[in-house]
């Protein structure tokens, strides 16, 4: 557990002094600013349009955050040869991944505190109260930020960088879009299109389910046993990504 | 009666292939090494760029699976961790985490090693105070040196006392100041009964420091064992040196111009008592009969050559 923690702490350290993490912050600033600027010219809906934006932005900026971070970090560690020297160590390949993945969720949770704290700042200053959804939506795009992570990792395993952010950025709009996917096949009531839509539905993650955006903006917070179902889903997935990682890490030659 | 010593590396005809290309064709990095290291032994590795010691020394360290043959490291598999507890590297270009002070460095490799506390600050101190750095312990890695990055690096390997020290092109880069410095920890370790296993392509280095040394050409180990018997039967020549001799002197086959009454010719050591018994039967006096003993330099060409020759 020592060895865990030693390696989430080189990896946060590491993340948290990334250049590109900054202009990533910069970009959801600036689609603040932008959303308060829309805000000033909608009539009648003062804070939904920062809210709604807002966290848009929060969600958008952090996934892509969330994808770089996992692949590029991943990737240094085996072009640069420093994971030769910890894997040298009488350290667990498996370790080694679950430290990474550790350091890399412990940043996000990092940066989504700090867009969600300067979020909350936008809203104070038009006036919109946050409400305990607000946090529920939060917090919950952290919580789908871990689960895309984890798919990063797991792509970043076996495969280079450009590949392993291209099916982790496809398999973030490809899980948002599970539930359409699978209602689409029911709607057709082709056999076969029904079975296709619910294979799609299972294999890939449900994003949606960490989607509290419409809560938030109408201060319907969700019940704890749903927040709980989603979390589990979560750990979940997670688990068997991190799983299938460490079996092909497990296998994998370091040249 | 006791068993034998476990080695500290058997390796029984390990070689690697990596498959490259679109159509993932097998390109062998390593052919054939089959070598057995002591305990406490300093083995030198030697190969021209290229030849798969890099990749051999991953096959040690578990970070790439040999396609044929065995590794053993303390007789057991290189993946095991309680088999790397005994081990240290240090890679030939030392990448680190460069945002990190030295002391937050050799902090995280005591981690991975267990060491936790006292021992744990004591180690990190100590370690720092060995490889020179402990006035810049609070600077971060991107700010060294190349020397200071292999003193880091070395010091990173010592971290967690290992009885096996396996050092890819240790000396690689550094001036002689830091040539000699390093040279000088591999004996001290060897003195304090630690196995230490290094591959060069400098041959001198490993002349002056191992008691054992293996020879890879293309892949493959073609000369293993102690220097002093790889070298020894291998005195062929002797270089005879004579004084008093007439212009015309010829015996025995010599080709060398005799110049003011003196000659300086070297011949196989088989032909050394026919030409001494001719020189002195010129009215000559032999002033030196020196034996050259082979090179690890010679050695290494040999096997190269022969190589070379097979095609």
């Amino acid at each position: 557990m020592r060895q865990v923690f030693a390696i989430a702490q080189v990896t946060y350290r590491e993340a948290v002094r990334n250049r590109v993490l900054y202009s990533l912050l910069f970009f959801v600033a600036a689609l603040l600013i932008v959303s308060s600027i829309l805000d000033r010219i909608t009539l009648g809906q003062s804070g939904k349009v920062v809210l709604d934006l807002g966290l848009a932005a929060v969600h958008l900026s952090g996934a892509l955050i969330a994808i770089y971070l996992g692949v590029s970090l991943m990737a240094r560690e085996i072009a640069d040869r420093t994971l030769h020297v910890v894997l040298a160590k009488p350290v667990g390949r498996g370790t080694f991944l679950m430290g990474k993945y550790l350091g890399l969720v412990a940043t996000l949770a990092l940066i989504v505190a700090v867009m969600g704290l300067a979020l909350l700042g936008a809203l104070a200053a038009f006036g919109v109260p946050p409400g305990l959804a607000f946090f529920q939506a939060v917090g919950m795009i952290w919580v789908e930020l871990a689960v895309l992570t984890a798919v990063a990792v797991f792509f970043a395993s076996f495969t280079g960088p450009f590949l392993s952010g291209m099916f982790t950025l496809g398999l973030f709009v490809a899980g948002h879009l599970a539930p359409g996917l699978r209602a689409l096949g029911e709607s057709t009531g082709d056999k076969v299109l029904v079975a296709a839509g619910r294979v799609v539905y299972y294999l890939l993650p449900n994003l949606e389910v960490f989607d509290l955006k419409v809560q938030a903006l109408y201060h319907t917070p969700v019940s704890a046993a749903a927040a709980g179902l989603a979390l589990a889903y979560a750990a979940g997935y997670t688990a068997v990504l991190l799983g299938a990682a460490g079996l092909v890490f497990a296998r994998r030659d370091f040249r | 009666m006791s068993a034998p010593p476990v080695p500290a590396i058997r390796m029984e005809g390990a070689a690697k292939a990596f498959r490259q290309g679109f159509w993932l064709r097998p390109v062998e990095a390593v052919r054939s090494v089959s070598l057995e290291v002591p305990a406490g032994s300093l083995f030198g590795y030697l190969g021209h760029n290229g030849a798969g010691k890099t990749t051999t020394i991953k096959m040690l360290l578990g970070l790439v699976a040999p396609s044929r043959g065995r590794v053993a490291v303390w007789g057991g598999a290189p993946g095991d961790p309680k088999v790397r507890r005994r081990v240290g590297y240090l890679p030939e270009q030392p990448c680190f985490y460069l945002d990190l002070t030295a002391r937050e460095f050799l902090g995280f490799h005591a981690d991975l090693c267990g060491l936790t506390g006292d021992a744990r600050r004591t180690r990190i101190g100590e370690l720092l105070e060995r490889v020179g750095l402990a006035g810049v312990e609070g600077e971060r890695l991107g700010r060294f040196s190349k020397g200071m990055l292999q003193r880091i690096g070395l010091a990173q390997a010592l971290v967690g006392d290992p009885d096996l020290l396996i050092l890819d092109e240790p000396m690689s880069g550094l001036d002689p100041v830091g040539r000699k410095e390093v040279r000088d920890l591999m004996v001290e370790m060897g003195g304090r009964g630690k196995t230490v296993f290094f591959s060069t392509h400098v041959l001198s280095d490993a002349e002056a420091i191992c008691d054992q040394v293996a020879i890879l050409v293309r892949g493959e180990v073609r000369s293993v064992g102690a220097l002093a018997d790889l070298l020894k039967p291998r005195v062929t020549e002797v270089e005879v040196v004579a004084a008093g001799l007439p212009p015309d002197f010829a015996a025995g086959g010599v080709d060398a111009p005799v110049l003011d009454g003196a000659l300086r010719v070297r011949v196989p050591e088989t032909g050394r008592d026919d030409l001494v018994r001719a020189v002195l039967a010129a009215g000559g006096r032999v002033t030196a009969v020196t034996p050259y003993r082979e090179t690890l330099e010679n050695l290494f060409m040999h096997e190269l050559n022969a190589v070379e020759r097979a095609g």
